[in-house]
């Protein structure tokens, strides 16, 4: 069990920098989900700190102690590769085994692990399967497991469920959360799925290439972006961005967009005031944030029904206003109308959830 | 069903124009292969087959041949010399290949290291497999004499008594020995070198992330990719040694005695002394057997087991 703290990491790849900067703690215990597009850096970041790969510039600490020159054998980190790295000429169990025999672990304690870990991935019947007898899945369960049957300072999980089925992946989403929350070992979980990541999380890195992006908890990620990639990045749909300039009448401030004047929440204009600079401003509103009326209402803009997707119980509404489309998302019980195509209806953001960036550096004001 | 009808079926979706391109395009690969095996009967199993014959008459280079049967076998395992030869052959053989298997492993992991210098020191490694057995020989035998060698010299230097090399039975034998290993070593180096190019890295970083001891990683990490590249080492090898010539015969010339002379020197004497071409060929007759039993002996005890199959791209 350890903190893991990585200060100031990067890495670089003949002439690509393809880690910039990284800087983020994690508490002893906690369950870190790093999460970014395919390419941003996860596995770098991930392999620099089980020590596989040598940053160019950067520190990191094991429970305040550096281990940049701790050789990766000697850091005590169970990994979890994406690309599986599975034993070939072994089977499941062996692979499983192999770990704890090389610390010479009690031959009941290792029966025990192994068995436990067989359990929670369901993997009984393949006990004596060799890593080529078993589908992409299944194998990624047994690099899955082969992590998880040790009892290290950290676990570094990378992708864990990246090929698994959708009802097996949410199903090992809580096995291994619930998991790791009873052994209290520091885990850096990397998912490319915001929706694990919200899942999973206590906290957050958001990663884009190469760079860290935002650290945070999951709330704090959602309602709070930094900047324009973590909020479209997390959320689905993903939140509507509208450009807008600011306008000053009569002592109050207004967002305007040719299509729409609404004035700033009282809450907001003190950052937004001091937080302005003259290249305009984008507005950020979730879909579940912009509720539809079929009557006028104050501070409602007029939109059309553009597309309607039903999704269970909700209903994910495009609308058209000008030449951009905003999405809405709602309960359909709670709609109180059945929308229909091309209709003329009235959008609404929730004042309280309206988010502000800057256009040019792309950073939230308010 | 009519063999077109086959062929059109294994071509997947056929026309009968193109089940008929087919069926053409099988006798043409069938004649294609009329060459190679009319050279392969005619350089290999003929020779092979008259030596055989040879080996059965009495046949001295500008007389006669006269049939004997099995005589010139029966004479050939009635004499000491032919056992004498047959010991000392394997003796080469085994103590040699294991030393160059051996050397060859721990070389090929220290090899496999990057560092500046790595080229130059490969190159100067491999120098050795590249020369001709001949001049290996001969400088060899320069090395080790007696009065002017330099390995006598530095023996003495150190402290040691100096060993009368090439005209000991025991270090005569020691001598070849040690210079078909300084030449071969290499060789198994370079496929050690080979197998372990084929480890894919991320097994390697898994085990020692898994905390693997040095064995560990060895058996079951190295190993797998190992067995095929030394097995073909092995049968190289072994192959070569059971054959040897070139080497005793110019370092010690078979000598001192005949303690030195391998199954090969003595079937080269029958021919070229004694102009006995029937019993040279029964000597290289016995010399091909056993190399077979070895070969298949060698092959047996290597080739995976199922469970340690791996692909190793070699
Ligand atoms: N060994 C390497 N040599 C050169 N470039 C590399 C190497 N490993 C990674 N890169 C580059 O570094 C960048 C980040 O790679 P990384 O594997 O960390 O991405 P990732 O975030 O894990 O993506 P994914 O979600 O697809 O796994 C990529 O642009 C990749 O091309
Ligand atoms: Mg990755």
């Amino acid at each position: 069990m350890a903190e893991v703290k990585v200060e100031n990491v990067s890495v670089r790849f003949g002439r690509n920098l393809v880690l910039k900067e990284a800087s983020f703690q994690v508490a002893d215990g906690e369950l870190c989900v790093i999460v970014g597009p395919s390419g941003c850096g996860k596995t770098v970041l991930l392999r620099t700190v089980a020590g596989l790969t040598r940053p160019l510039e950067g520190n990191i600490y094991f429970d305040g102690k550096l281990v940049n020159d701790v050789a990766p054998s000697h850091r005590d980190v169970a990994m979890c590769f994406q690309t599986y790295a599975l034993y070939p000429y072994m089977t499941v169990r062996q692979n499983w085994e192999f770990p704890l025999r090389a610390v010479n672990l009690a031959k009941e304690e290792i029966q025990q692990r192994v068995a436990k870990v067989m359990e929670l991935t369901h993997m009984e019947p393949l006990m004596n399967r060799y890593p080529r007898e078993l589908s992409g899945g299944q194998q990624q369960r047994v690099a899955l497991g082969r992590a998880l049957v040790r009892r290290p300072r950290v676990f570094l999980l990378d992708e864990p469920f990246g090929n698994l089925d959708a009802k097996l992946r949410v199903e090992l989403r809580a096995t291994v959360k619930r998991l790791q929350m009873d052994l209290g070992i520091t885990t850096l979980h990397v998912t490319h799925d915001q929706v694990e990541a919200q899942a999973m999380g206590d906290k957050i890195v958001v990663m884009a290439m190469g760079t860290v992006q935002q650290v945070g908890t999951p709330e704090e990620i959602y309602e709070q972006p930094a900047n324009l990639f973590v909020a479209g990045f997390f959320g689905t749909p993903r939140m509507n961005f509208i450009p807008c300039e600011l306008k000053r009448d009569g002592g109050r401030l207004f967002f305007v967009h040719p299509a729409f004047t609404l004035p700033v929440p009282p809450h907001q204009v003190a950052a937004v005031e001091a937080g302005i600079s003259d290249t305009g401003l984008i507005l950020g509103i979730r879909p579940e944030n912009v509720s539809i009326s079929a009557s006028p209402q104050p501070d409602a803009i007029p939109v059309e029904v553009y597309v309607l997707e039903p999704q269970s119980n909700e209903l994910i509404v495009d609308l058209a206003f000008g030449d951009m489309i905003l999405k809405s998302r709602a309960d359909r019980d709670e709609l109180g109308f059945e929308p229909r195509l091309n209709q003329k209806v009235y959008a609404r953001f929730a004042s309280d959830f309206i988010h502000v960036f800057d256009r040019e550096s792309q950073l939230r004001i308010a | 069903m009519s063999q077109e009808a086959i062929v059109s079926q294994r071509a997947g979706p056929a026309t009968a124009v193109e089940a008929a391109a087919g069926l053409r395009d099988i006798w043409w690969r069938r004649i294609l292969f009329v060459p190679t095996i009319g050279l392969l009967i005619l350089l290999a199993i003929v020779p092979l087959i008259f030596s055989l014959g040879v080996s059965l008459f009495n046949y001295s280079l500008g007389s006669r041949a006269i049939w004997v049967g099995l005589r010139n076998y029966i004479n050939l395992f009635t004499d000491p010399q032919f056992w004498l030869a047959t010991r000392i052959t394997v003796q080469f053989t085994v103590v040699a290949v294991s030393i160059e298997v051996v050397l060859g492993i721990l070389f090929g992991f220290v090899m496999n290291q990057r560092f500046t210098g790595m080229s130059v020191i490969r190159l100067i490694v491999f120098l050795p497999m590249m020369l001709a057995p001949f001049v290996v020989g001969l400088f060899w035998r320069f090395m080790f004499d007696q009065t002017f060698g330099i390995v006598d010299y530095l023996l003495t230097q150190l402290g040691l008594p100096a060993i009368p090399w090439l005209i000991h039975p025991f270090w005569a034998r020691v001598a070849v020995v040690i210079v078909d290993v300084w030449q071969w070593t290499p060789f198994v180096t370079l496929l050690v070198l080979a197998g372990l190019g084929t480890v894919p890295t991320d097994l390697l970083e898994a085990a020692t992330l898994d905390r693997a001891s040095n064995w560990m990683k060895f058996r079951q990490i190295y190993w797998p990719y190992l067995r095929f590249p030394l097995l073909l080492a092995l049968l190289f090898r072994s192959i070569d040694t059971l054959k040897m010539f070139d080497l005793p015969f110019i370092l010690t010339g078979g000598g001192p005695g005949n303690y030195t002379s391998t199954l090969s020197i003595l079937g080269y004497r029958q021919q070229i002394m004694f102009f006995n071409v029937g019993m040279a060929a029964a000597i290289s007759w016995v010399v091909v057997i056993i190399i077979n039993i070895v070969t298949n002996i060698l092959v047996r005890l290597i080739t995976p087991a199922k469970a340690e199959q791996v692909h190793t791209g070699l």
